[in-house]
């Protein structure tokens, strides 16, 4: 039967004054939802057992989802990245600590002694690999999981029952702010967790490569050099060759085993507590952004009850299912009054002292420590030798101001640029990270005050 | 289209702007100058519309889910089968039961309990509007199905169900070679689905 064309069209009707009704903003909405039919205020949204429900089953979700699917993307990247350093460090200081190493194993009490010479090479190289892999790691940590990321919370908001809760674009939007978020706990929790465990196994790994070849490739250069004479430094090329791919095999191969579980440990320790925050916090924004954007529609409004365990079912879903997509339909707009700015400000300024000063001190503290031991560790003990070579060879004896004016030559303005860029690093995160949160906590917390009450149900 | 949709789906506009301002939709006649929007646009917007309604949970509770698919048991009775679908609250009149083949497809719609007007929903959760639901069986199908809805659920009785072995507990058929047998039951004479002119409504 053909529908008649009178009814189509004031069903047409009907929908475009039903959709400026329920588009944010719509002034039919002021003074319309006081007069809804139902309990008092605080029944509708007062419990707020739908956005915690909301909250709890996004948080499960994402955590699911980013265990299963970033873990090994990222272990895979900060591998490669790890491979890449362990060469460039070997391309550049092998022979220098093979050299080093020779030298030392001479001056044991019993002359040359390739036991020595073993130990003193592996300890320089681990050291040395330990410190490259785990900065490039921290550097790199970042990229490794940010795209990954990014597209597995998108991935999880959109299609669970955030998405289905409030859109598509919404969830698009929570979930950007959800990786924001926790890019750079995770980042930083991966960074810690490589530093715990790859000490150990680099040590390990550079060991048994060094044992298993230095004494063949020794005493193969030797004969080499018995046999075709040259200098010294033949020996050492010689020896580097044999050991260069040996360890960066033996190294490689052990960093990519054991990132798989500091990767697993990171993600854990950073999912914990901060994710359940994290989509809290993206959450009461975006839900804030709309009751700021939908203006005075809250006010006086009340009626119904919580939603059901059915809200998330998927027959609930009806039409938005039926059609496939759902539109967004939140934004912001409206005005936020004077009073509530200020608030907001106060609020902010209370977030910022709360936490900022403690985290900025423990971080500056960590950050100075650890470049200077690192430069400590990869420059002094050149700076000392190279300062007493320069007192030799200019003859007179050794004076320690000179020395010592050599070796402050050598090392400060290394130690000034390196603790210098790691403050301007370590702090654009922390301030980044803690504004973020200061602001979103003032947001979501003012979100609750204006209600009266838990209106956003953020307990 | 189902004859009733159209006035479903205004009920649910109905419904949402009264979930959304606590009012009623005032009536408005189309102005003749106004061009015709077509039926494919309307049904687009009003998809948009629940889409929306739905984004806002304040109004989404209050709104019933519109389209669904019945829950239905199959029962083994004799030599016949039974469909039972649950579809409560519904007319005889909304409800099609179409046979094809092998495939038993009821479909139909689900009208608001509260129409366009009073009382107002206060938390809607039973889905109204169309419903769809195809339900495969082991044999052809070659005669009419016998139809009865009872206290909301509607009885799709298939005879001549193939001689099939069956334990206690076996609720399902499962057998899906066997021929039909021949012969009909006797409930079959009444509440007779009038026909295969059934139309999808989803």
């Amino acid at each position: 039967m053909a529908q008649s064309a009178q009814e189509v069209q004031q069903l047409n009707q009907a929908i475009q004054a039903a959709m400026r009704a329920i588009r944010p903003g719509a002034p039919q909405l002021a003074g319309a939802w006081g007069s809804q039919a139902g309990g008092g205020p605080g029944r509708a949204l007062g419990d707020g057992a739908w956005e915690q429900q909301l909250i709890e089953v996004t948080s499960e979700r994402v955590r699911d989802v980013i265990r299963d699917e970033v873990s090994e993307t990222a272990r895979e990247r900060l591998a490669e990245g790890a491979r890449k350093e362990v060469r460039e460090t070997l391309r550049r200081r092998l022979a220098d600590d093979i050299r080093s190493a020779l030298i030392e194993g001479q001056t044991g009490p019993e002359g040359f002694d390739l036991g020595r010479v073993e130990s003193r090479l592996t300890e320089r190289l681990s050291d040395a690999l330990h410190d490259k892999i785990t900065e490039a790691i921290r550097e790199r940590a970042g990229e490794a999981i940010k795209e990954r990321l990014n597209s597995a919370i998108r991935e999880a908001l959109v299609n669970g029952a955030l998405g289905q809760q409030l859109g598509r674009e919404e969830g698009e939007q929570i979930a950007s702010r959800i990786c924001e978020s926790l890019k750079s706990e995770i980042r930083n929790q991966i960074a810690t967790a490589a530093q715990r465990g790859l000490k150990e196994e680099i040590r390990e790994r550079v060991h048994k490569a060094v044992r298993e070849h230095l004494r063949e490739a020794f005493q193969s250069a030797v004969a080499q050099l018995q046999t075709t004479g040259g200098d010294p430094e033949r020996l050492i090329s010689t020896v580097r060759q044999r050991l260069d791919d040996a360890i960066e095999e033996r190294v490689t191969e052990g960093v990519k085993e054991r990132l798989r579980e500091a990767v697993r440990e990171a993600l854990d320790e950073a999912l914990q507590e901060r994710l359940r925050r994290a989509v809290r916090s993206a959450v009461s924004e975006r839900l804030m952004a709309r009751q700021f954007g939908a203006g005075s529609q809250r006010s006086g409004f009340g009626g119904g009850g919580p939603m059901g365990q059915g809200q998330f079912g998927p027959t609930q879903m009806g039409m938005g299912q039926m059609f496939g997509g759902l539109q967004g339909a939140g934004g912001s707009g409206g005005g936020l009054s004077a009073s509530m700015l200020e608030s907001l400000r106060e609020r902010i300024g209370e977030n910022l002292r709360e936490g900022v000063v403690e985290d900025v001190r423990e971080n500056l503290e960590s950050v100075v420590k650890e470049k200077l031991d690192s430069a400590q560790r990869e420059r002094m003990g050149e700076a000392v030798r190279a300062a007493f070579a320069e007192q030799i060879a200019l003859g007179g004896g050794l004076d320690a101001s000179q020395i010592a004016e050599a070796v402050h030559d050598r090392v400060a303005d290394h130690i000034c640029d390196s603790v210098a860029y790691g403050i301007r690093e370590r702090l654009g995160e922390v301030l980044h990270d803690r504004l973020t949160e200061a602001v979103r906590n003032a947001v979501s917390r003012s979100s609750e005050g204006a209600a009266g009450g838990p209106m956003m149900g953020l307990h | 289209m189902h004859p009733g949709l159209i006035q479903v789906m205004r009920d649910q506009v109905y419904t949402i702007y009264r979930a959304a301002t606590g009012t009623d939709l005032p009536e408005s006649e189309p102005s003749p100058s106004e061009a015709e929007t077509p039926l494919e646009e309307v049904t687009r917007s009003f998809a948009e519309l629940e889409a929306m309604a739905r984004t806002i949970p304040l109004v989404s509770e209050r709104v019933p889910p519109f389209s669904f698919t019945p829950p239905l048991d199959a029962l083994i009775e004799g030599d016949d089968l039974v469909i039972e679908v649950a579809i409560p609250g519904i007319e005889r009149k909304d409800v099609t039961v179409e046979c094809k083949d092998e495939m038993v497809i009821v479909s139909g719609i689900r009208r608001h309990q509260c129409g366009a007007r009073e009382p107002t929903y206060s938390h809607g959760e039973i889905p109204c509007g169309p419903f769809y639901r195809s339900f495969h069986v082991p044999f052809p199908i070659r005669d009419e199905p016998a139809v009865e809805l009872d206290r909301g659920m509607l009885r799709v009785r298939l005879s001549s169900l193939p001689a099939i072995p069956r334990t206690e507990d076996q609720k399902h058929p499962t057998s899906q070679e066997q021929s039909p047998q021949e012969g009909r039951s006797e409930d079959q004479a009444e509440n007779q689905t009038p026909g295969k002119q059934a139309g999808h409504i989803n």
